[in-house]
């Protein structure tokens, strides 16, 4: 595996920020990598970081968070032109059928993936696209 | 519960009739009288009236096109209308179209106008105690269904957690990370067991009665406390009981809204305070016992205040203490069926005030 990513996380459980980067640092796949407790602090750090350069390749978004949760934070992200650079996975750790709806209708999200997800599964779906090689 | 007293508004252009009606129903109801329809109007603009009682010949407007016009704004209330013999059409009419409920031959006999004014007042209370079903089904609904869908999600989440440090677990060749990996999945363990112990306290209070025991108010808050304050040992607490005589009151529901509101004070401390103080204060009287719960935690934003005691609000806060969005809500619930109350005043940073006023069901 030659590049590795940049990867944000966004989770309102500290324990799954924890498992996915310990996941994603063992698999070698990352060199950054972001965590946020809730969608405003991140939309905070992307607002501060304007280069686009800066920017995420892959954005590991989780659905139920209070006040602001997944959904809400892409509504937010689609106003910087910087988007187009992340790719978004959404996570959640029950599949809500209007959730998966939405997320399908979502161009901006690759895929939603069931907490906790399997890095296997993660790795091959981001190699198919092109994001990883 | 106390039967509420019926307030019954009667119309007519004859001074003498209304002068009658006050004298022989005064006791029964809480009467109201107009001379014309305008100064009904007047009186419905304040007062809400449950049964409205209309004579059918009056000057400018007849007691039908009168009843008429209350029937939009007061849907719940009774319209009985006073007519003679020959206005039979007109109130098969009025009755047809559900502009009036009843009606009154003229001349009247007074034990019949009685019956016909207390089959009004029985019709009101059914109308009203109805609608009170009603409301009370709807909300029992909503509720179900938001809890279904955050019980679905809240009660997984930190079992999926579990499963996933124990996933990373087998992974990880380091095995001197596990004491770790153990800590994390423990805080989960116990996370979700708060969650579901939460959910019981739920249920008992929307099922259970309310059972009856003597309080001794400083053994059962030094006795909540014993069982919250392993959350955060550097917290210092302050009792103060003041209770000179018996208070009766359910003790389950008490110990449920004690160790809700103690055991919050105690989780949302601000961490940057030097010290961490929650002080709890009971004065218990003859009528009523109030019990205050201050501390100075993180405080709850002016926007969240109205909200903390829904179903499963939350928020984030400094502390990155995760809550169930159920506590504030059971406390609020089990204070309605013993028939308290809550308030609470915030200052972000600087703490939260909790008071409580409940009745002492001694008498």
């Amino acid at each position: 595996m030659g590049k590795t990513l940049s990867i944000m996380l966004v989770d309102d459980n500290p324990t799954d920020l924890f498992v996915h980067e310990r996941f994603l640092v063992h698999k070698n796949i990352t060199h950054e990598i972001l965590k946020f407790l809730s969608g405003e602090e991140a939309l905070y750090y992307l607002h501060d970081h304007p280069d686009a350069e800066q920017w995420p390749d892959l954005i590991l978004l989780d659905i139920q968070m209070p006040v602001m949760n997944g959904f809400d934070f892409l509504d937010q992200c689609e106003k910087f032109s910087q988007m187009k650079k992340s790719n978004i996975i959404m996570l959640s750790s029950s599949l809500d059928f209007g959730d998966i709806n939405r997320v399908k209708a979502n161009p901006h999200v690759l895929a939603l993936m069931e907490k906790p997800f399997d890095i296997d599964e993660l790795i091959s779906l981001l190699e198919i696209n092109g994001i990883l090689k | 519960m106390e039967e509420q007293r019926i307030r019954v508004l009667y119309v007519d252009d004859e001074e003498n009739n209304l002068l009658a009606f006050r004298a022989y129903f005064r006791k029964k109801y809480e009467v109201y009288t107009a001379i014309s329809a305008s100064e009904a109007f007047r009186l419905l603009e304040s007062i809400e009236m449950h049964v409205i009682v209309s004579d059918q010949r009056m000057p400018i407007t007849s007691g039908v096109e009168f009843l008429e016009t209350t029937v939009e704004k007061y849907p719940d209330t009774i319209r009985l209308l006073i007519t003679g013999q020959s206005d039979i059409d007109t109130v098969i009419e009025a009755i047809n179209r559900g502009q009036v409920t009843k009606y009154l031959q003229k001349p009247w006999d007074w034990e019949k106008f009685s019956l016909i004014l207390e089959n009004c007042s029985d019709l009101y209370r059914a109308k009203v105690t109805l609608k009170e079903k009603n409301a009370q089904l709807q909300k029992t609904n909503d509720e179900l269904n938001r809890f279904v869908y955050s019980a679905s999600h809240d009660l997984r989440s930190p079992l999926m957690s579990v499963l996933g440090m124990v996933q990373l677990a087998k992974t990880d060749e380091a095995m001197n990370v596990a004491q770790e990996y153990f800590e994390i999945i423990e805080s989960n363990i116990l996370k979700l067991d708060m969650y579901i112990k939460n959910i019981i306290d739920y249920y008992r209070n929307s099922r259970s009665m309310e059972i009856l025991d003597n309080i001794d108010f400083n053994y059962l808050a030094n006795d909540v406390i014993a069982t919250v304050k392993d959350q955060n040992q550097e917290v210092q607490i302050e009792i103060e009981t003041e209770q000179e005589e018996e208070f009766v009151g359910d003790i389950f529901r008490l110990r449920i809204i004690l160790s809700n509101l103690i055991s919050n004070a105690i989780k949302y401390q601000n961490p940057t305070a030097e010290i961490h103080k929650v002080s709890v204060s009971i004065k218990s009287g003859h009528k009523y016992a109030t019990i205050s719960i201050a501390d100075n935690g993180i405080g709850i934003l002016n926007e969240h205040i109205e909200n903390v005691f829904k179903m499963f609000f939350r928020t984030y806060n400094a502390t990155n203490t995760q809550g169930t969005g159920i506590g504030l809500y059971i406390v609020k619930e089990a204070l309605e069926k013993i028939g308290g109350n809550i308030s609470v005043v915030s200052t972000p940073l600087e703490g939260t005030s909790f008071k409580i006023v409940i009745p002492n069901k001694k008498s």
